[in-house]
């Protein structure tokens, strides 16, 4: 077991023997950079290293009260998250708003548009540069949120602008009993759509959808080049006449079902669905696939963010942590948790890939201006 | 009439076109009890769904927001109505153009149009959208369905016990209080009904104007078809569904013997 | 007894007599026209509703079409372009709106080829049935329009009542993928305003001298084509009331194609308010919002043209 890691200050950095954990955070801090921080979670094996770290679940201040609105990807929270929180709490409430869009950026327009309606959203890498373009970032008040210690300190690198909760790559996910053919990348995906009409669903998250785009094209999913964008936009409409549907969620009980035979979806669609069916397959595409780092981060101008505080410091308790992985199937990011999450996921092998499958990721980052050409590129692939 | 010889593929037509009219109708309502989730065969009658809807916190806050939307929607509208034909009644033809014109564009232009920009307006102002941009913008639509079914009441009713009462002696608001709204009261009965059931099963509107905060019915149902598919939102549509119908029914009873009842009076007056 | 007064045509002196007041001196006027502006503030509600909740916004949609918004910053600027009319003529989006309009008429359409004979059908039965029947099409019609959309869902997805039973009588072997379609889409908004087609289209019917249709009906013993031949063109204001009753609506659909369209296809309306809700792009969506009120008084003036000469 590794011990307690402060090694980001110090200045004998280098000098000290490592142990393994102590190189991954090192290297972590020095490199911050996405691509690296996917070569140290390889080197970790995955989510699945615990370390001994002190979770403490009070926070600093003993009675935040009112109402703070979440905005939250439907059904990516614990089931009784809010219940406990609110029973630990008493005067805070929590509200969740789930009408998310399907463009990345729009949570943020939403969050723009509508000045104090909401005081917390979930964020990933790209929309928390995002939200600092449109101004409506707010950093966490740390001193709140001391249970930040538990998550593993190659997370924080990757994602250090607010509370890490979860990241997760995407994934060819099929029926091994229906379709017949071999699938190793998104070639192959492309290939094999019009004999499975109907049968075939995608993503229903801009960023994402049109990054495996760019990767089967052969370029990266963060690219700022125009053209390229518009490649990856064709692509996607050229594979309309074949889908069942662009969806959200219920894509991995669709393949558990049946009712989808192969669909461009996350991890954690996999984990649950080989839990209710055998046959269930996933493949971490040969040419390339995207990935994303997320987590919650309080919205500026709320006039509520002693809750929003308190609450992001509760979901980091263990067990709250355990409850909201065993309800959404993600790769996790709190060590300390893993006594209490379910041993199906604990074993599975789409939350945990190795170096191979890391390094064929790319993690989506925030583009800047050249982010207003996706949501663009992504909405006419909607109306097309 | 009915010596008309009935050919059958007109029959045909008939038939299976009021049975397609209902057969959503009778799926969901079957469905709500059907205790299989996959609701392809009947798995066995069961209340379980209805349980779990009425047990649902997010149900029951849904329909108490839709109620508290349905119930100011029609009171703002049919306030609006009544004040809108009430002037019309006496107006000049030129006048009741420009107010026809008022009615019939809010009527024609797509409901996403307005909502959108009221949108744009509540944004511009700085105004958070709640309970309140809500009714407005429900009151923008609903007025004017409001309006034209008060226009129909308002032309059956007649001038002629108006002036009578007018002749005896009532002031103008004694004529107004005495006879006019209780002779309008049917119109806007029906208009206060459809102005409520309109607003309490929109999903545009709510969707753009309600805010972060308000989550009526029809916004929760939109979820759950869009995100989960459950069996809940049968026992939802079942409820909903009959109750809509039922207390259309007995409005419409209402309404009609009244007005037969009030039909009669004036012939007995011999006017 | 005081005659009938035509409420259009009266004088103020006519209806000072209506109202029972006397009419004495300048003061007697005075209250008249005190008494005649607060009448004219019953026009108020209405007058400021339309006012600040329907013009103003429709003028500031206007003047955000011709503004430009960033959508890195979220933030709208308004200067004079016409970037976004431009950008609707983008093939893709231009496409989008042409097959959105085409949904839309041969919906109507496909309405029109059903409710005319099931409005016949009506206006066939004795006066009992009618009645029964028109309220068999009306009640549907007023129960949520939601939950009967939904409905269609569990009737034509895969796996589904639908398949089953095509299954069964061999007419479709395989998955049925009829939902998330635009076939789905037409269908649902078939469905969804049918009840208004039929109704204009009976009362055309029902208006109309029994003679006549039972000579068509005669005339019909050669062959329904013939009976078609008399029927539609009877019914045709009824007909053109119905079309507009449902074709303006449902250029301008936004439930149905939500959702049974799958989130990949989507029409005008769907469009425009995903600018708004899900990309953030203010002014291109009120571009876009300004193209489909056009479109809607396109429809209108073709209404107008094409109403047969009333009858005085």
């Amino acid at each position: 077991m590794g011990e307690m890691l402060d090694n980001s200050n110090s200045p004998a950095f280098f000098s000290q023997p490592l142990s393994r954990r102590q190189f991954l955070a090192r290297a972590a801090f020095l490199a911050a950079s996405p691509a690296l921080a996917g070569a140290f979670l390889s080197a970790c094996g995955g989510s699945g290293t615990a370390s001994q770290t002190t979770s403490a679940s009070a926070s600093a201040v003993p009675n935040p009260t009112g109402t703070a609105t979440l905005m939250n990807f439907p059904g990516w929270i614990g089931p009784s998250a809010i219940p406990d929180f609110e029973k630990q709490y008493p005067g805070a409430k929590i509200h969740l708003y789930t009408q998310v869009p399907s463009s990345l950026a729009g949570y943020v327009q939403l969050i723009k548009n509508n000045p104090g309606a909401y005081d917390m959203a979930l964020a990933d890498l790209t929309q928390i540069g995002s939200m600092k373009a449109a101004d409506v970032y707010q950093a966490p008040d740390w001193s709140q949120i001391p249970n930040i210690a538990n998550v593993d300190a190659p997370y924080r690198a990757a994602y250090p602008d607010a509370v890490p909760s979860d990241y997760g790559f995407v994934v060819i996910g099929y029926r091994k009993d229906m379709v017949t053919e071999p699938i190793s990348s998104w070639a192959d995906f492309w290939k094999l759509a019009p004999k499975y009409k109907g049968q075939v669903t995608l993503f229903d998250t801009d960023r994402s959808t049109l990054g495996i785009a760019l990767k089967y094209l052969g370029y990266s999913d963060n690219t700022t080049d125009p053209a390229q964008i518009e490649k990856a936009r064709d692509a996607l409409i050229s594979l309309k006449p074949y889908l069942q549907s662009v969806a959200s969620v219920n894509i991995g009980a669709g393949l558990a079902k049946g009712s989808i035979a192969m669909a461009d979806c996350n991890n954690y669609e996999i984990a649950l669905a080989q839990a209710s069916n055998k046959n269930v397959a996933y493949v971490v595409p040969e040419d390339g696939t995207s990935g994303y780092f997320e987590g919650f981060a309080p919205i500026k101008g709320s006039s509520h963010l002693d809750v929003v505080n308190a609450f992001l410091n509760f979901t980091l308790d263990p067990k709250q942590y355990a409850g909201f992985v065993n309800a959404t199937g993600t790769s996790w990011v709190v060590p300390s948790a893993e006594p209490y999450i379910k041993a199906n996921l604990m074993k599975s092998p789409a939350l945990q890939p190795d170096k191979a499958q890391l390094d064929r990721v790319e993690w989506l980052q925030f583009v800047g201006e050249a982010s207003a050409l996706y949501g663009k590129a992504w909405e006419q692939f909607k109306a097309a | 009439m009915s010596m008309l010889r009935k050919h059958p593929v007109v029959t045909v037509f008939g038939v299976v076109g009021i049975g397609f009219l209902w057969l959503p109708i009778v799926v969901v309502v079957v469905n709500s009890f059907n205790r299989d989730t996959n609701l392809v065969r009947w798995g066995g009658f069961t209340l379980t769904w209805f349980r779990q809807a009425a047990a649902d916190p997010q149900v029951r806050s849904g329909v108490i927001s839709s109620l508290e939307l349905g119930l100011a929607t029609a009171a703002v509208s049919v306030v609006v109505a009544l004040t809108g034909v009430l002037w019309w009644r006496k107006a000049s033809p030129r006048g009741r153009r420009v107010f026809d014109a008022l009615v019939y564009s809010r009527l024609v232009l797509p409901e996403v149009v307005l909502a959108t920009s009221l949108f744009l307006i509540f944004s511009r102002a700085g105004v958070r959208l709640n309970m309140v941009t809500a009714v407005i913008g429900h009151t923008v639509w609903a007025s004017a369905f409001a309006t034209v079914i008060l226009q129909a009441s308002a032309k059956l009713l007649s001038e002629e016990v108006e002036e009578a009462a007018a002749d005896l002696g009532a002031t103008p608001f004694g004529v107004l209080f005495r006879v006019t709204l209780p002779g309008l009261a049917p119109g806007m009965i029906a208009a206060g009904l459809l102005a409520f059931s309109l607003s309490f099963d929109d999903v545009v509107t709510t969707l753009f104007l309600a805010g972060s905060g308000l989550s009526t019915l029809p916004l929760l149902i939109m979820g759950l078809i869009r995100f989960r598919v459950t069996p809940e939102v049968n026992a939802i549509g079942a409820l909903v569904t009959t109750s809509m119908i039922v207390s259309t029914l007995v409005v419409v009873w209402l309404v009609t013997r009244r007005a037969r009842g009030k039909g009669s009076l004036a012939r007995g007056m011999g006017m | 007894m005081i005659p009938t007064q035509d409420p259009a045509s009266d004088t103020v002196a006519d209806r000072s007599i209506s109202e029972g007041v006397r009419v004495t001196s300048s003061g007697a006027r005075g209250r008249l026209l005190r008494r005649e502006n607060s009448r004219h503030m019953l026009l108020l509600p209405t007058v400021l509703l339309v006012a600040v909740f329907f013009v103003v916004p429709l003028g500031l949609v206007a003047v955000y079409s011709l503004g430009t918004t960033s959508l890195v910053s979220f933030t709208t600027h308004f200067g004079w372009t016409l970037r976004n009319y431009s950008g609707l003529a983008d093939p893709l989006y231009l496409g989008s709106i042409i097959r959105s309009l085409l949904l839309s008429a041969g919906a109507t359409l496909a309405c029109a080829v059903l409710a005319v004979p099931m409005a016949y059908f009506i206006v066939q039965q004795r006066r009992g049935l009618q009645m029964i029947l028109l309220l068999a099409v009306i009640v549907p019609f007023w129960t949520s329009f939601l939950i009967r959309i939904y409905a269609w869902i569990s009737i034509l997805q895969n796996g589904g009542w639908l398949e089953s039973i095509l299954h069964h009588l061999g007419l479709v072997h395989g998955p049925l993928n009829w939902l998330y379609t635009p076939f789905s889409i037409g269908l649902g908004i078939v469905y969804g305003y049918l009840t208004l087609m039929v109704l204009p289209v009976y009362v055309a019917l029902e208006r109309l001298d029994p003679g006549v249709l039972e000579a068509a009906d005669d005339l019909g013993s050669h062959g329904w084509n013939l009976m078609w031949r008399m029927v539609v063109p009877l019914a045709k204001p009824g007909i053109i009331a119905g079309c507009v009753l449902v074709g303006i609506p449902a250029t301008g659909e936004f439930v149905t194609p939500a959702i049974l369209g799958g989130g990949k296809t989507l029409m005008l309306g769907n469009v425009m308010g995903t600018q708004f809700m899900d990309v953030g792009n203010l002014a291109f969506g009120s571009a876009m919002a300004m193209c489909l009120v056009t479109v809607v008084l396109l429809l209108l003036l073709v209404q107008v043209l094409a109403r047969p000469r009333s009858r005085p």
